[in-house]
């Protein structure tokens, strides 16, 4: 009998037991989301994720599509707060040492460029995964753009920055950022040559973006900051500006576009938050460069409108769903004519300034429709007219504090001062988690 | 899974398979009664009657006389007494075939510090307190009853030596804490593991009604689930507060494990036990609303201490003030004061809460099978209009004898409460901010043609649109049952099988109406709906056996543990809602739907090998291997060693005969050490790095979440030391017990969320990154300095002293908890947790503010414009104590408690934003010019401002009771008691009450007052009856 009991027994733990310890090995993954190597294994997740670039870099508050051109319009004086509790916003209004190290908008456009360059970098990494060359194309092509993006894009804020991420990562100068981003979009543009993207990649990614115009442009844009980075002109960088900007399309729209539901952050805050609006009808342009009255130059009116004390938003930001354009032919006119100009070839720098000027309208329906250039042709002279031009030609585009460093404008705290900051500081959530980050700039 | 699930009744089939092939029929029919006494004579009620070994066994009734019938077979056995406060006392019996009535009288001794009480230390598992190394403190179904709270974790509010209890909001269903010994993690829940009968029952705080309030990734809001259980349903509570006790509970035991034991019936005649209250609850305390009728600049000025002084909607030309801030922030203040009509809007919101709570137990027994069936009903209005609580509980436990051998018991305890809320209060459009938010201009009554609420101060909410048209309600039906086997095969050895399942459905509804004003928040309306399943199983199978050679005693016990738990849920959010749609269906936008699966396995395993000799020393050995799923394969499982003895000194001769008995009736030293896990410390999926997709233009995406996983981490690990003793003096009149702890999570393994830097290419990683201590000792002192048949007065005191400190961290620089009431809480290396991190007011040599030449406070800044932080304050409290006294006099009782925490500090968020909307008392003085212009603007960045002391001391309970005499035949016994809970609060604290929190249950949001519902002074009168 006991031995019976005892064998039950046995047999009793040994059940018992074995509930216990099939646990162990048991692996519960979320099935709410994917795991890194379902996303980096597979073609077609680097498609999805090649498609999640633009949520990431275009849509939200925190976006850099917000970020940028909020930070940037900000600094030039040529933004107003409309509802005071936005204390982000109204830091950045205020500027100088108002901007506080933990302002929301300068966390979030330092935290989602970073983002931004880490997923792209992903599908960089993971190229060898699409074995089609024309999938492979694509996915180079479009992650290299988001990279430059991003770098491209904390380069006109920051002085410094990390160009691999990483624990406590090193900082570079920003030209470095900028060289970084000018040799990948280089090398997805010496693809792009030979192969043209798939269909299929092109079917995965949202429509709107020209992928081919697009790097061309922001090669543009990016040589046309490096020219000038070290403060003094790099004419062999200012000529690849030139030969990209003259490459790069301006009859074909690269734009990003939205929906009710995926909309436009610029359009949204202005339209249905009422969190910010123009300063007024100078755009923020100071020493004489405003076009006066207003209404002169069409692209005031393009740009804003007003109601009552307001200057509420029009152009690409006027509500939820209007597409943002990635750049705009005149940008591409005025860096061949600001380059042109720095190399004192004025009668070519003039033609490219009066396509600008003379414009009665483009692809984007906006115009000018003013005389052509009639001042001295002198490079300080021609600069002024050009940064005035990129002031009210690309007005909110987020360019605005690079080009007013560029252009040498009045500094913060000097006389005749054009903007409130010369770079941003550093975010708190960088400077408590990474010790490498370097003291804040002076202003 | 599946496997799983079937595997669990090849159990019982087994179980009851070999059970049934050991029945003998050698038995003798045998009754046992008797009559139990006190020392003094007095009979004793509830004293349990066992015979051992076997299931047999009852209590005294209300004239201290026990019976109950045993078939069993003739030897020899123990008959043992045992009840709260007595030692227990045994008396040797043989049982012959002839035996028909055993008779057995006893007298029981005073035990002031219940050493010879058992004491629930795991599942199925009990010890007596002597034997054990570590602190159990036990709290009785008596000390729950006259509480003056339907929540049973409120009602162990002072009654838990070391114990930390908070009721962290004053909703009727409002969220409860508990902290045993300091807050021991980070990341995770800190709240103890709560077992009722065997089953790991959930106490989660889960949101389903306030998807819209951003309160802040650590907060937990709402209702914790605990508030389900009917107080009146619970025999006892034992609360073992740490690892060093934790062998049975190892893996989920570092923050402590609070046991439940619910009411069984007993052998005997039906028992009926029914009792009706009514309850009223009110504001204790106003705060400061100025209603002095001036305001500067314009009437419509907003914010117009603080604010530039406006061009709309009236220009102000008056005299202005422009002041620089030192961190760069200027000001241009209207100094010129126009005439205004202020209101205190606490009259619209506050109102006198009525419940009721009544409750009926049946509950008898014959010699094999004991019955307890409960239904109860309670509903308490909140002191916001609009809020109440429901509960409806039903209870069954059945325990059947089988036979000599085998034990079954089940039970079910069914729960269906339903909550009538209102905004939590980490938003403006809440009750308490709406008033605190609102410049309080405006007649809140006035009605438009329509009868519409008007408008107020642009942005803000109408408090009256709160109150009236703001539904938000939140449904549960939660179900706990449990199935346990007992079998004792052979004489000393037991095998206990337990089944228990919790399982919860909660339904949480939102709906704030389209306001008939312009406003921002939430204005065009909201609506809400989630439904959110948990579902908790739990196996236990654990096996002891007790061996006695001479003098030397041993108990071995074995056991196996298995949970599963799933939650799921469905949050489904609109927003515009147009007129006559109320659900998130018919909402013009539509939120995206969110689904959660979460689901995990803990499991464990452990022996544990006590020794005794002669009752003096024992000591226990225990090593435990737990694991869980939420931890990596090669990190998951641990092993958790565990060590304590006990010494009775007074049990040895020497001290029989040094005849201290007069005065120096017992001591004790007793000692524990011992480590446990914190295996759910981390969520479920958390060590993965993940993509989440969604879509951009109809097309789908991938994005990385930024929040990484970590593949390497690791579970918490707690190392607990503590010693102790226990001494009672003066005829164990005034007992006393001490006990120090060093409580620490050890080897680095304290589990962050930290904070990345963004070029780290993420926002957050999980982390083990430091470690954490809680140094304290525990006084408690009982005495019962009166103890006869007419006078009983009995007093018990306790202190508890807790430093907790953050030692080590990789991450140097603060980690900053974000929340919406913009408390500076972090947790930083070499201080508390969740201390408070901010900016500070530059002072003189002898520590006075110093002042701007117009005599402001002056904020401290490093460079420039940049402020200096430092630690401002820690919202963990340095002492708990708590006071209470108990006279019976004939028919009459009074009792009252005291209970208090002191040392903390609070972030007081809402006393500021008064100031700055105008309508508190700072405000009032820059007014009247008592303080200069730009005062409030002066100290309104700087968070020292805002964190005050904490400190309280509550008349937690006071109650007044009679016995009735007895006036009908069929009532056994039946009483009167009138009892107040909160109704004085001593503290300096400029707000309702320093005991809240805007973090709910948030293990290091602490001390943050923003918005919160205060606590109410609550009365209620009670009419209890036995039949």
């Amino acid at each position: 009998m006991k031995k019976i009991i005892i064998n039950k027994i046995i047999f009793f733990l040994a059940a018992a037991g074995s509930i216990t310890f099939t646990a162990c090995n048991k692996e519960y993954t979320n099935p709410s989301t994917a795991s890194v190597p379902t996303v980096t294994t597979n073609v077609d997740a680097l498609m999805n994720l090649a498609a999640g670039l633009q949520r990431r870099f275009t849509i939200g508050r925190q976006s850099p599509m917000y970020t940028a051109p909020i930070a940037g319009c900000y600094s030039v004086y040529g933004l107003k707060t409309l509802n005071a509790g936005n204390t982000s916003e109204a830091e950045l209004e205020t500027g100088k040492g108002a901007v506080s190290q933990g302002n929301a908008i300068v966390s979030q456009l330092w935290a989602q460029c970073m983002y931004t360059r880490t997923e792209a970098e992903t599908i960089l990494d993971n190229l060898t995964v699409a074995t089609d060359p024309a999938d492979r194309v694509g996915l180079k092509a479009y992650a290299s753009i988001y990279y430059g993006l991003s770098m491209g894009t904390l380069a006109q804020f920051f002085e410094k920055i990390p160009l691999v991420k990483g624990e406590n990562a090193v900082f570079s100068p920003r030209i470095d950022a900028l060289q970084k981003a000018i040799t990948q979009l280089e090398s997805a543009d010496a693809d792009l040559s030979s192969t043209t993207p798939s269909a299929k990649f092109l079917s995965k990614v949202a429509p709107g973006l020209d992928i081919k115009n697009t790097i061309k442009a922001l090669l543009a844009r990016y040589y046309n900051m490096h020219s000038m980075a070290t403060g003094t002109y790099n004419a062999t960088s200012g000529n690849k500006a030139i030969a990209f900007a003259q490459a790069a399309s301006t009859t074909v729209k690269s734009e990003f576009r939205f929906t009710a539901t995926t909309s436009n952050p610029l359009g949204e805050q202005n339209l249905t938050v009422n969190v910010y609006g123009a300063i007024d009808s100078t755009l923020g342009l100071r020493n004489g460069l405003a076009p006066i009255p207003a209404a002169t130059d069409p692209r005031i009116g393009f740009y804003i409108s007003r109601v009552g004390g307001n200057y509420p938003m029009k152009g690409f930001a006027v509500n939820l769903t209007t597409s943002y354009p990635v750049y705009l032919p005149g940008e591409m006119s005025l860096i061949i004519a600001e380059n042109y100009a720095r190399q004192g070839s004025f009668p070519i720098a003039k033609i490219a300034l009066d396509v600008v000027r003379t414009k009665v309208t483009d692809l984007y329906f906006l115009g000018a429709a003013q005389a052509a250039y009639s001042g001295p042709l002198t490079t300080p002279d021609m600069l002024t007219d050009i940064y005035k031009q990129r002031r009210i030609e690309l007005y909110f585009c987020g360019q605005e504090l690079e080009d007013s460093r560029r252009f040498a404008r009045p500094a913060p705290n000097t006389a005749g001062e054009e903007r409130n900051r010369t770079f941003l500081p550093y975010p708190l959530i960088e400077r408590d988690n990474n010790t490498n980050t370097p003291a804040d700039p002076a202003i | 899974m599946l496997r799983k699930q079937f595997k669990k009744p090849v159990f019982f089939a087994l179980l009851l398979l070999f059970t049934t092939g050991l029945y003998q029929n050698l038995q003798a029919q045998v009754t046992f009664k008797g009559r139990v006494t006190d020392a003094d004579g007095n009979l004793l009620p509830n004293i349990a009657v066992q015979l051992d070994p076997s299931n047999y066994g009852s209590s005294t009734d209300n004239s201290g006389n026990y019976s109950f019938s045993a078939d069993t077979r003739p030897g020899n056995y123990t008959l043992v007494f045992s009840g709260i406060g007595f030692k227990s006392f045994t008396k040797s019996i043989t049982i012959s075939s002839n035996n028909g009535v055993i008779e057995t009288d006893a007298s029981l001794k005073k035990d002031i510090n219940s050493m010879d009480q058992v004491v629930v230390i795991g599942s199925s598992l009990s010890q007596s307190r002597k034997q054990l190394g570590n602190t159990v403190n036990t709290v009785n179904s008596k000390q729950l009853l006259n509480s003056g709270s339907g929540n049973l974790t409120a009602a162990l509010q002072g009654k838990v030596a070391g114990a930390q209890v908070t009721q962290t909001s004053g909703d009727p269903a409002g969220g409860i804490s508990i902290r045993l010994r300091g807050t021991s993690t980070i990341s995770g829940s800190s709240e103890p593991l709560y077992v009722i009968d065997g089953v790991i029952v959930s106490n989660a705080t889960t949101n389903v009604t306030n998807l819209n309030v951003p309160a802040g990734a650590r907060a937990e809001i709402g209702t914790n689930r605990l508030a389900d259980i009917n107080p009146n349903d619970i025999e006892k509570i034992d609360v073992i507060p740490g690892a060093s006790a934790s062998a049975i509970y190892g893996s989920r035991a570092s923050n402590g494990v609070v046991l439940i034991t619910t009411k069984k019936g007993k052998s005997g005649q039906m028992k009926i036990d029914f009792s009706t209250s009514v309850i009223s609850n009110s504001l204790r305390k106003k705060v400061y609303i100025s209603t002095y009728g001036k305001q500067f600049g314009t009437a419509g000025l907003r914010l117009g201490n603080i604010s530039n002084a406006s061009t709309s909607p009236t220009p102000y030309t008056g005299g202005v003030e422009v002041y620089t801030r030192p961190d760069g922030q200027a000001r241009t203040l209207a100094t010129d004061i126009v005439d205004v009509t202020r209101y205190d809007y606490q009259d619209n919101i506050f109102q006198n809460g009525l419940g009721t709570d009544n409750y009926l137990s049946i509950s008898g027994g014959a010699d094999k099978t004991k019955y307890y069936f409960s239904g109860g009903f309670y509903k308490n209005e909140g002191i916001i209009v609009g809020t109440d609580f429901k509960r409806f509980n039903f209870k069954t436990r059945i325990d059947m004898n089988l036979n000599k051998y085998l034990n079954v018991s089940g039970g079910i305890a069914f729960t269906n409460s339903f909550a009538n809320e209102k905004p939590n209060g980490n938003v403006f459009w809440s009750p308490i901010n709406s008033i605190n938010i609102t410049n309080n201009l405006y007649d809140l009554t006035q009605r438009d043609a329509a009868g519409n609420l008007k408008g107020v101060e642009p942005t803000r909410v109408n408090p009256l649109s709160v109150v009236n048209d703001m539904s938000l309600t939140q449904a549960v039906n939660r179900t706990i049952s449990d199935l346990q086997i007992k079998l004792k095969p052979a004489k000393g050895l037991s095998i206990d099988y337990i089944l228990g399942i919790d399982n919860i459905a909660q339904e949480g509804r939102n709906f704030i109406k389209r306001y008939p004003y312009i406003s921002a928040q939430e204005g065009l309306g909201y609506v809400s709906s989630a439904l959110v399943n948990t579902f908790l199983i739990n196996n236990d199978v654990n096996i002891s056996y007790t061996a006695k050679f001479n003098k030397f005693s041993s108990l071995t016990t074995t056991g196996f543990q298995h949970q599963y738990q799933k939650i799921t849920g469905l949050f489904n959010e609109g927003r515009d809602l147009l007129n006559g749609i109320s659900t998130v269906n018919g909402a013009a936008v539509q939120l995206p739907q969110r689904y959660t699966d979460d689901r995990r396995e803990v499991f464990g395993a452990f022996v544990q090998q006590t020794f005794g000799y002669n009752n003096i020393f024992f000591l226990t050995a225990a090593g435990r291997l737990d694991g869980s799923t939420s931890f990596p394969k090669d990190t998951r499982t641990y092993f958790y060693p565990k060590l304590s003895g006990s010494w009775n000194i007074s049990d040895m001769d020497f001290w029989k005969e040094a005849k201290m008995n007069n005065w120096f009736n017992s001591a004790r030293l007793r000692a524990s050490w011992g480590q446990a896990g914190n295996l759910t410390g981390i969520g479920s999926y958390d060590r993965f790095t993940t993509y989440s997709s969604n879509f951009i233009n109809s097309i789908a995406t991938y994005n990385l979440n930024t929040a990484l996983g970590n593949p390497n981490v690791e579970p918490e690990r707690a190392s607990e030391f503590e010693i102790g003793t226990d001494l009672s003096f003066l005829q164990n009149k005034l007992g006393l017990s001490f006990t120090t702890y060093n409580k620490k999570i050890i080897e680095n393994s304290l589990l962050v969320d930290r904070i990345l830097a963004p070029s780290s290419g993420g926002s957050s990683i999980v982390q083990n990154v430091g470690n954490l201590t809680n140094k304290g000792w525990e006084l408690g002192i009982n005495a019962n300095p009166v103890s006869n048949k007419n006078f009983n007065w009995s007093l018990y005191g306790s202190i508890n002293r807790n430093k907790n400190k953050v030692t080590a961290s990789s991450q140097v620089s603060p980690i900053t908890l974000t929340n919406n009431g913009g408390s500076p809480s972090v947790i930083l290396a070499g201080e508390a947790l969740g201390a408070f991190y901010g900016n500070y007011f530059k002072r003189d040599a002898s520590g006075n503010l110093s002042l701007d030449s117009k005599g402001r406070p002056i904020a401290e800044t490093t460079t420039g414009t940049n402020l200096a932080r430092k630690i401002l304050g820690d919202p963990n409290p340095d002492w708990i104590i708590s006071f209470s006294n108990s006279i019976e006099y004939k028919n009459l009782s009074f009792s009252f408690l005291l209970d208090g925490a002191f040392g903390q500090e609070v972030f007081n968020a809402d006393r500021r934003t008064r100031q700055g909307v105008g309508i508190g008392d700072y405000a009032e003085r820059e007014l009247k010019g008592e303080l200069p212009r730009g005062y409030i603007w002066s100290i309104y960045g700087t968070e020292e401002w805002r964190v005050e002391s904490g400190s309280y001391l509550k008349l937690r309970e006071i109650s007044l009771g009679y016995q009735l005499p007895a006036f009908a035949k069929f009532i056994k016994t039946a009483s009167l008691s009138l009892t107040g809970r909160n109704l004085i609060s001593w503290d300096t604290y400029d707000g309702y009450d320093p005991e809240t929190n805007a973090g709910g249950n948030s293990a290091v949001l602490r001390g943050i007052d923003f918005g919160n519902v205060p606590i109410p002074k609550t009365f209620q009168l009670t009419f209890r009856a036995s039949f």
